[in-house]
């Protein structure tokens, strides 16, 4: 019999990510990743692809290369702490600035063990070869106090935190050209201006970024060209203008920037195809598109690392894209704006490569998690072993139309070992975002639920990605129309599924999830049990706490407190939360500065004192992604805690024996 | 002080903690011949405080070093000679290795010889008393979750390879979850522990009582404690009851159904005092009653006492008992109220004062000590009575009261060198009346320079706001004014309605926050403006903490004519500061009568936050991320909000401390805070800033 599938399943997965071509498109590296329970870590290596005979093999064995690239050598590059002396923290300089350094290893595919290439001295965060010498690299630069030993944090600035990255005031994004041969440094940007790299194509650098030196942040940076040649930076599009976040060279003189029509609200439209012109800064729309560009949304608790979501080869520009409830490949044609696709198939393409025609994607399809794909073929195996030992319930499309005329698409998981004819309890799951989606891959929190018994239930409510503008746009109406969709699926399944059992329903989510979950429990008693997770519980709170709280505010809520405090309150779930009578766990991280903890204890508190049973979990040292990349032991506890609760609430006596 | 002696004085600088010794707990033997005291000093290099035991002869007058360990504390007679104190780690040594979980008793001779040994226990017991039978009987805070507990892990043992709760995270299943100065509380109880001398431990009380006050009988063989008794929601009641240490029963006194009881303590064998508030009365002044368990029935079944005996109300004082004047300089406790000859004798704010005061059995109340000042502690013991006050801008030292003249004889002199060779500058007084005719106490501290100022000039000022609100501040030296005023400022403070020690009429301000509390405030601003033409209008700073902070807050958002504010451990919006804070459910909400889901408007109305639109005044934010009172939550949103507006916002945010930073917080950081909040008004509030 196949085994049932457990918090510990965790321990056993390899995630796969960052496929990347060798220059000479004869190989591709990858990352290979598995929780590690004695680290309470990961662990990560790089694998090699070889393309002709699709043989795979191990290049790193340190556990510590997450993150590579090629060099235009055909080496591997990757920075890595191996050494005693790579460990030691450079002493600060005689301002008391921190000094940083940051150590590249090198190894050869073609064989021997990797060899310390340089070091620089910065905390750097990326790094892309412009040339056989030169590189561009992403450091993070401390402009403010010393980081280190401090006995408090100096603030002038807002956001001054980030989840994931803790307090970052004082922190900017810097690049620099770093020579090897020579090992010259050079700053492409000043102090306190913020920069990220977007793309580098011969001796030009494409970045955006801003100068932010006190008070509230800049909102949309600048674009900016740099000539390596005459040393120029070209100022193409101002800061605070267009609401973007990645851009590419395109067409000679040209770049093209993913962004919203003039006037659409940045934070529900979806990017268009955009060319701007770098001499004079002029837009022209290349292609009218309605779904995200350079990224797919599919969630998953079961994916690690990342890889490119976009790149330009030849006359195309590939890019992963949000189509229903699938992450897909698809191309565009730079110069007429005719777009191809979907070039991959249904589930979740995360990552890919292309290179002297072939394609190479990282994704998860059908029950798999994710492997490679070289040209739609799977040509990594890491964890069909297993996949093939477990008791996987493999999700079923659901699909109906609301009371309002819209189709609504979901997903059934039946139980492990269901036998037709008994009653089964039953979880709503509810996605982040709330611009992403659930789709079939899999979902291992999700599976384990249905291992433990219960059904699975799941959809894309209006504000889900890959449906487009229309859809997705729930500015101002959070708690209605989706809760309207979320309820009108839940009755559907009801219909559907006479073995779910309606009097033992349970319902849960996380971020926006959170917020919905804490929403239902204000609006509706029919679900006997939740778990609200690293959830929005008051607008007014989030706007003027979370690391976004100042913009998703605004778009997400339509008004800012000081524009119209009632109809954020009017949005906002403790308004609601006198009226819950649905036991409740709550898990929260203190590190998660998205949705700071302060929501989750009022909720709790509220509960409490509304003599609702209520229980709050709070991780210590976790962000927002606890459930996804939070240590091993750490999620254990976060899933075993949910099952508990579900079970306390929802599993008949006989279930729980 | 006279002008010639003026010209060789010190200013008085932030790094003075450092100098400054802090007293302490003053016990008397009880023949009443020695005071026993502890001495506190901030260790600059540590960065913490050093504490050992003083010793004074209370017939020749001699004060000397009694202990020499690092960090000895609570000092108790255990007869006319012995001294029995709790040790810390520097005497115990790292021999143990344990997590501190547990309690080195030492005993020390005070006619000679080092201290020794006298009881290892193997818990943490506060407050800890010798039984009859060499039990030791004190409070422990237990842990009494059902959840997994994390395990003490032995030399070279793994640790498990799962999460561990207190580490790894917490389980929070009432509220409150955690509480300020004493962290995550969830399902912490404090109990009464006895520990036999076998070392075996006995719990005296029940799982989910939390003992919040307690009095061994004269006799030792009994115990009164107030109680709480819950589960899920910490109720703002309390009861009151009689544990036997004998027979380990306990009887109900006041049931934990409409009281909420303060204090309790023993008069004699056979009558309680103690303190009790119904619940509608929240963050007013209590009634004083008395318990008289004479009639006390050996009755297995329930109390055994009728209503009245147990609670015998006493004339209502309109007066919380052991109260205390704000200051920064009071490190370590003491004893406030004690049963002598009959007799309860406790300390009680007076207006600006605190005083030592008598009361008989039927409740009437006399003045034993009310010079100007502050009695922070006391103790008497056979006819000697010792108080440790702060008087004449000295700071708290140990005098000798003559109860019958009322005379004060000093008996330690720790400070007088800090104080004869440093600038303090003694605050003068006036009274005046608020626009409803209500009666305000004044204090101006004149900036150093004032003298010697040529016509003409001016100086800046900052208005002091201190927390509770019920509270006071009085004529005491407080550190961060008198560096405020040898900087030179103007530093000027009143005790506005709400503070405490003017009776409930005028400390009630309940659904009023912000409102005739903030007018007192303005009319005092305008009351000292028009008194001290030197002070510059134009080059007012305001600063507070907890209250204060909350009062900064609503003061940038409703007036622009402050130049700049320090505002601390503050409250900008009271959603947050009732659902997250410890006891934003049992005090915040009475007080502001209103909460989110019967009165939201109203708990908008009084969050300072809605106004921050209005603020232009440049605002320093101080908070620390352990203050469970005040949570960061209230600085966070304040921050972000005048960052919105682009108002100068600076939030100075320390680690590892909490709501106490600026009176007990680690010593780097108190003058660390102390350099923040000067620094911001050197910044917005001097013409051209001093170096």
């Amino acid at each position: 019999m196949k085994k049932k599938i457990t918090s510990q399943t965790l321990l056993d997965l390899r995630f796969v990510s960052n496929p990347s071509f060798s220059p000479d498109g004869r190989l591709a590296a990858f990352c290979v990743q598995r929780a590690d329970i004695r680290k309470n870590g990961y662990t990560s290596d790089v694998y090699l692809l070889n393309v002709e005979d699709k043989s795979v093999r191990r290049l790193t064995a340190g556990g510590d290369a997450s993150s590579y690239i090629w060099t235009k050598e055909g080496k591997i590059l990757f920075s890595a702490k191996r050494t005693e002396e790579d460990k030691k923290t450079p002493k600060p300089d005689e301002n008391g600035k921190d000094a940083e350094k940051t150590v590249y290893y090198e190894i050869d595919p073609s064989g021997g063990e990797a060899v310390k290439a340089f070091e620089l001295p910065l905390s750097a965060t990326g790094i892309r070869a412009v040339d056989k010498d030169l590189y561009v690299v992403e450091a993070v630069q401390n402009n403010g106090e010393s980081l280190k030993n401090r006995a408090y944090e100096i603030i002038e600035e807002s956001p001054f935190w980030f989840n994931g990255r803790g307090f970052t005031h004082g922190l900017r994004g810097n690049l620099y050209l770093y020579r090897r041969s020579s090992g010259e440094l050079m700053s492409l940007t000043l102090p306190y201006f913020d920069a990220s790299l977007l793309d580098v194509e011969g001796n030009r650098i494409l970045f955006s970024g801003a100068y932010w030196r006190k008070g509230l942040s800049y909102q949309f940076p600048a674009l900016c060209v740099f000539d390596i040649e005459t040393r120029k930076t070209t100022e193409i599009i101002p800061k605070d203008k267009v609401p973007f976040y990645s851009a590419s060279f395109w067409t000679e003189g040209k770049v093209m920037v993913p962004c919203p029509e003039e006037g659409a609200n940045p934070g529900m439209a979806n990017p268009k195809f955009y060319v701007f012109d770098i001499a004079d800064g002029s837009r022209t729309l290349l292609k009218d598109y309605d779904r995200s560009i350079g990224d797919g949304s599919v969630g998953s608790d079961a994916r690690l690392g990342g890889g490119r979501g976009h790149k330009r080869a030849g006359d195309d520009f590939y890019f992963l894209s949000t189509l229903d409830e699938s992450s897909r490949l698809m191309k565009i044609n730079m110069a007429t704006g005719e777009i191809t696709g979907p070039l991959t198939g249904e589930g979740s393409a995360d990552s890919f490569d292309v290179c002297g025609g072939h394609t190479l994607v990282c994704g998860m399809y059908g029950d798999d998690v994710a492997e490679l794909y070289l040209d739609g073929e799977k040509v990594t195996h890491f964890n069909d072993e297993l996949m093939e030992s477990l008791d996987i319930s493999t999700p079923e499309y659901q699909e109906f139309t609301n009371s309002d005329g819209i189709m609504i698409h979901g997903y059934v998981m039946k139980p492990a070992r269901y036998t037709e004819g008994r009653k089964y309890p039953c979880i709503l799951h509810i996605h982040g975002g709330p611009l992403t989606v659930f789709g079939s891959v899999f979902h291992l929190e999700m599976q384990q639920w249905a291992s433990a018994g219960f059904f699975v239930i799941y959809c894309n409510p209006r504000g889900a990605d890959g449906r487009g503008n229309a859809f997705q746009d729930i500015c101002n109406k959070y708690g209605t129309i989706d809760y309207q969709d979320l309820m009108e699926f839940t009755d559907e399944m009801l219909r559907r599924f006479p073995d779910i059992d309606e009097t033992r329903l349970g319902v849960t989510g996380g971020s926006y999830g959170g917020f919905m979950t804490n929403w239902i429990i204000g609006h509706t008693s029919r679900f006997k049990a939740a778990c609200s997770q690293r959830s929005i519980a008051n607008w007014v709170v989030f706007e003027h706490t979370s690391d976004i709280g100042y913009s998703f505010t605004k778009y997400h809520q339509g008004a800012r407190t000081r524009e119209n405090v009632e109809q954020l309150w009017d949005h906002s779930p403790l308004k609601y939360a006198d009226k819950c009578t649905t036991p409740t766990l709550f898990i929260h991280s203190d590190m998660d500065k998205r949705c700071w903890m302060a929501d989750g204890l009022s909720m709790f508190t509220a509960l409490k004192m509304h003599d609702c049973p209520a229980r709050l979990v709070l991780f210590h040292d976790e962000t927002h992604e606890l459930s996804r990349s939070g240590k091993p032991r750490n999620r254990i506890k976060r899933m075993d805690e949910i099952t508990a609760w579900m079970k306390k609430y929802l599993a008949s006596e006989e279930e729980e024996a | 002080m006279r002008k010639e002696e003026a010209r060789a004085l010190q200013p008085v600088k932030e790094e003075d903690l450092y100098a400054m010794r802090f007293l302490s707990d003053p016990r008397v033997s009880p023949d009443g011949k020695w005071a026993v005291y502890v001495e506190s000093r901030a260790d600059k290099d540590k960065n913490g405080y050093t504490r050992h035991l003083r010793l004074v002869n209370l017939e020749t007058g001699k004060d000397q070093p009694l202990t020499s360990g690092k960090s000895d504390s609570a000092p108790r007679w255990l007869s006319d000679t012995k001294v029995m104190f709790t040790a810390g780690k520097d005497r115990t040594g790292a021999v143990d290795g344990s997590s501190g979980e547990e309690t080195n008793l030492y005993v020390i001779d005070v006619q000679g010889g080092e201290a020794e040994l006298y009881r290892k226990v193997p818990l943490k017991l506060q407050e800890v008393h010798v039984l009859p039978d060499e039990a030791l009987i004190g409070l422990h805070t237990a842990d009494v979750s059902e959840e997994e507990k994390p395990q003490s892990l032995k030399d070279g043992e793994e640790e498990p390879l799962k999460a561990v709760r207190g580490k790894d995270y917490e389980v929070f299943d009432e509220v409150p979850f955690w509480f300020n100065a004493r962290g995550i509380t969830n399902k912490k109880r404090r109990q009464i522990a006895r520990v036999n001398l076998d070392g075996s431990v006995d719990t005296m009380t029940g799982r989910f009582t939390d003992v919040v006050a307690w009095d061994l009988s004269p006799d030792k063989k009994r115990a009164a404690f107030v109680g709480r008794t819950y589960t899920d929601m910490e109720p703002r009641i309390s009861g009151l009851y009689l544990l036997d240490l004998q027979s380990g029963k306990t009887m109900e006194l006041v049931p934990q159904e409409k009281w909420s009881i303060g204090c309790v303590i023993f008069l004699d064998e056979d009558t309680l005092f103690y303190t009790a508030l119904e619940d509608e009365r929240r963050g007013l002044n209590s009634a004083y009653c008395l318990c008289h368990l004479e009639n006390l029935k050996e009755d297995e079944s329930g109390s055994g006492l009728e209503m009245g005996q147990a609670m015998d109300m006493l004339p209502f004082p309109d007066n919380d008992p052991m109260g205390g004047v704000g200051t920064d300089c009071l490190y370590g406790g003491g004893q406030k109220m004690k049963a002598c000859g009959g007799n309860l004798y406790f300390t009680l704010n007076v207006r600006s004062q605190a005083v030592l005061v008598k009361m008989d059995r039927k409740g009437a109340v006399t003045a034993v000590d009310d010079k100007e000042g502050a009695v922070a502690a006391f103790d008497q013991e056979a006819g000697s009575t010792v108080v440790l006050a702060m008087r004449d801008m000295h700071l708290a030292e140990l005098y000798r009261l003559d109860e019958t003249t009322g005379e004060e004889t000093p008996l330690t002199h720790r400070n007088d060198d800090y104080i004869a060779s440093h600038r303090i500058e003694k605050p003068e007084t006036f009274t005046m009346k608020d626009r409803d005719g209500v009666m305000l106490e004044g204090f101006v501290i004149k900036p150093a320079g004032f003298e010697k100022a040529s016509a003409g000039q001016t100086f800046p000022g900052v208005l002091e706001m201190h927390g509770g609100p019920k509270v006071a501040f009085g004529p005491v030296f407080h550190h961060e004014m008198q560096v405020l005023s040898s900087k030179g400022y103007f530093v000027f403070y009143t005790n506005p309605r709400g503070s405490s020690g003017r009776g409930d009429a005028f400390a009630d301000i309940n659904g009023k926050l912000g409102t005739v509390d903030y007018n007192d405030f303005m009319d005092f601003t305008d009351e000292v403006v028009k008194r001290y033409p030197a002070l510059s209008e134009k080059k007012i700073g305001i600063c507070g903490g907890s209250y204060g902070g909350f009062m900064c807050n609503w003061m940038i958002g409703h007036t622009h004519r402050f130049a700049a504010a320090a505002s601390q451990r503050s409250i900008s919006n009271y959603v947050t500061k009732l659902l997250c804070t410890d006891i934003g459910v049992p005090y915040n909400m009475p007080q502001i009568k209103a909460d989110p889901w019967s009165d939201p408007e109203k708990v908008w109305e009084v969050s300072p936050l809605k106004y921050a639109p209005n603020a232009d005044t440049p605002t320093l934010l101080i908070e620390s991320d352990e203050d469970y009172r005040c949570y960061q939550s209230g600085a966070i949103q304040m921050f972000n909000a005048l960052c919105e507006n682009g108002t100068p916002a600076r939030l100075a945010f320390f680690h590892g401390e909490n709501h106490e930073l600026s009176r007990s917080g680690k010593p780097q950081n108190r003058v660390l805070r102390l350099k923040e909040i000067l620094g911001w008004f050197e910044r917005y509030l001097k013409e051209k800033p001093a170096d």
